[in-house]
């Protein structure tokens, strides 16, 4: 068996709780090339700088080692959605998805589910009146994205316990573990949640045709000009991103919010007399404790980093969080400072992939915790560290269980 | 009680995009749509001095850009200064 690398070390599930002294020591080496041929890159300005890098693409086809979906030898891959894509394609459906988003076509639909969000909160929140403990995480972080997420795009909340096991093993294919890579039973699962997930999406995607509604696909699925540039398969394929992306990010970010301000009783008595300080110190917990921890790439030429030269092809790991932690850029670095100024972090990415759901992932969380702040009367972690979900790249607490004395009003 | 003197001043928001350092990420647009406009997909409009209505957004939209190109400046003036202003 080849010897363990550094960066597989920080993802391994004994180190989930904390891999941040491992990116410390990956760090030391800005662009290191691990015995498997990846090149991670961990410090700011080099992870900043590829971000912006159009020979460095996000396309898997262009990858000597291609995610498992790219391996089943009886079913073409899917069409990628512009996650997966490089200029000129990607922006072009970026933008034809972004026109039922976001502006410059539909401004006000994120900024408008404000109220909505709101009730939501209100409503998981509520029914632990009479409690004094809860689960933040199965109580409140997860399926409040999921019932955003559901009510945005129009795909009906009952179908929930369906989709949640897909997502799941969809997601796992981010894990990098060697040992799941290479298990056929784990690709199998892969292969057959994917063709699970595109049969009920096609269906889905029928279904708006026949009877449109206000929702997000619809809109989409019905736009002359996406029906005349995009394909059926890629429909699908943005379809099942945008909902992916809205069960396995968004849920991470309140649950470490909850998480780090529990750690830090001051600050979050703080928070509780200064509420206007809640959208900086979600700023700061994508900072510290970013929900999606590293996001792969392939370099289409060869690449000279921080004086490595990466080849043609080869695979590269953009370390998120630890690029997050360097004291190079970020004074205090591993200090959470909720109402730290200047704070580029780069949870959300930069350049073209910028997260096209950052901005509802803010309203969520920023509404979230501020309620969570203000009506759990004396809250303290039942268990820390907290246990957590198995995947690596979408870092975050299974459960997050709180005692507190009351719920306030 | 200094009521009046209070009444007649208003706190002003003044807003200013550092447009070289903006990359049209347009997260203050979905923050707070208002007061920032995107013109097709690369151009930014704003106004300088949003209503007080606005102000809580616009804070938003500060906090949210990538590239922290949106500053808030504020100012005690009082009400009829846009009147003597030529």
């Amino acid at each position: 068996m080849p010897q363990e690398t550094l960066f597989q070390e920080s993802a391994r599930v004994s180190n989930r709780a904390n891999p941040y002294p491992l990116y410390a020591e990956l760090r030391r080496t800005p662009v290191s090339r691990e015995s498997d041929g990846t090149y991670v890159v961990s410090t700011y300005r080099e992870v900043s700088s590829l971000l912006y890098d159009p020979r460095i693409s996000a396309d898997p086809r262009n990858s000597a080692d291609p995610p498992p979906m790219y391996k089943n030898p009886n079913a073409p891959p899917p069409e990628p959605s512009f996650i997966q894509l490089d200029e000129p394609r990607h922006e072009h459906m970026r933008r034809l998805t972004m026109k039922h988003f976001g502006p410059p076509r539909s401004p006000g639909r994120i900024s408008g589910m404000a109220a909505r969000i709101g009730q939501l909160v209100d409503k998981l929140l509520g029914a632990h009146q009479g409690r004094q403990e809860i689960d933040i995480v199965q109580d409140l972080s997860y399926p409040l994205p999921v019932m955003v997420i559901c009510d945005l795009l129009g795909v009906p909340l009952e179908d929930e316990p369906r989709f949640r096991d897909w997502s799941d093993i969809l997601t796992s294919g981010l894990d990098p573990d060697p040992s799941l890579q290479n298990d056929p039973a784990f690709l199998q699962r892969i292969f057959k949640a994917s063709a699970e997930i595109r049969v009920y999406m096609a269906e889905l995607l029928k279904a708006h045709r026949r009877t449109p509604n206000d929702s997000m696909l619809s809109a989409f699925v019905n736009d002359p000009e996406a029906r005349a540039q995009v394909t059926d398969g890629e429909f699908m394929s943005i379809a099942i991103l945008l909902l992916i992306a809205g069960h396995e990010t968004t849920v991470n970010l309140i649950s470490n919010g909850v998480l780090t301000l529990l750690r830090h009783p001051d600050l979050l008595a703080r928070l509780r007399r200064e509420p206007e300080l809640v959208p900086a110190a979600i700023e700061e917990v994508l900072r510290y404790e970013p929900p999606v921890q590293f996001r792969n790439r392939t370099t289409l030429a060869d690449v000279s980093v921080a004086g490595v030269t990466i080849p043609k092809g080869a695979e590269i790991i953009l370390l998120i969080a630890a690029a997050n932690r360097d004291p190079l850029r970020f004074p205090d670095a591993d200090r959470f400072i909720p109402d730290r100024t200047d704070n580029q972090h780069l949870s959300f990415g930069s350049g073209v992939h910028y997260c096209f759901g950052a901005p509802l992932a803010r309203v969520e969380a920023q509404i979230a915790l501020r309620e969570i702040i203000r009506r759990l009367d004396g809250p303290v972690l039942a268990v820390d560290p907290p246990p957590y979900r198995f995947n690596p790249a979408l870092r975050g607490p299974s459960h997050l269980v709180v005692n507190f004395e009351r719920l306030t009003d | 009680m200094n009521d009046e003197t209070s009444a007649a001043r208003k706190r002003r928001m003044k807003v200013v995009v550092d447009l070289s350092r903006c990359e049209v990420f347009a997260q203050c647009v979905f923050a707070s749509p208002t007061t920032f406009v995107l013109h097709g997909d690369e151009v930014l409009e704003y106004d300088p001095s949003p209503d007080e209505a606005a102000h809580e957004q616009v804070i938003l939209a500060a906090r949210a850009c990538p590239v922290q190109a949106i500053s808030i400046g504020w100012s005690e003036e009082p009400e009829d200064m846009e009147a003597r202003v030529p």
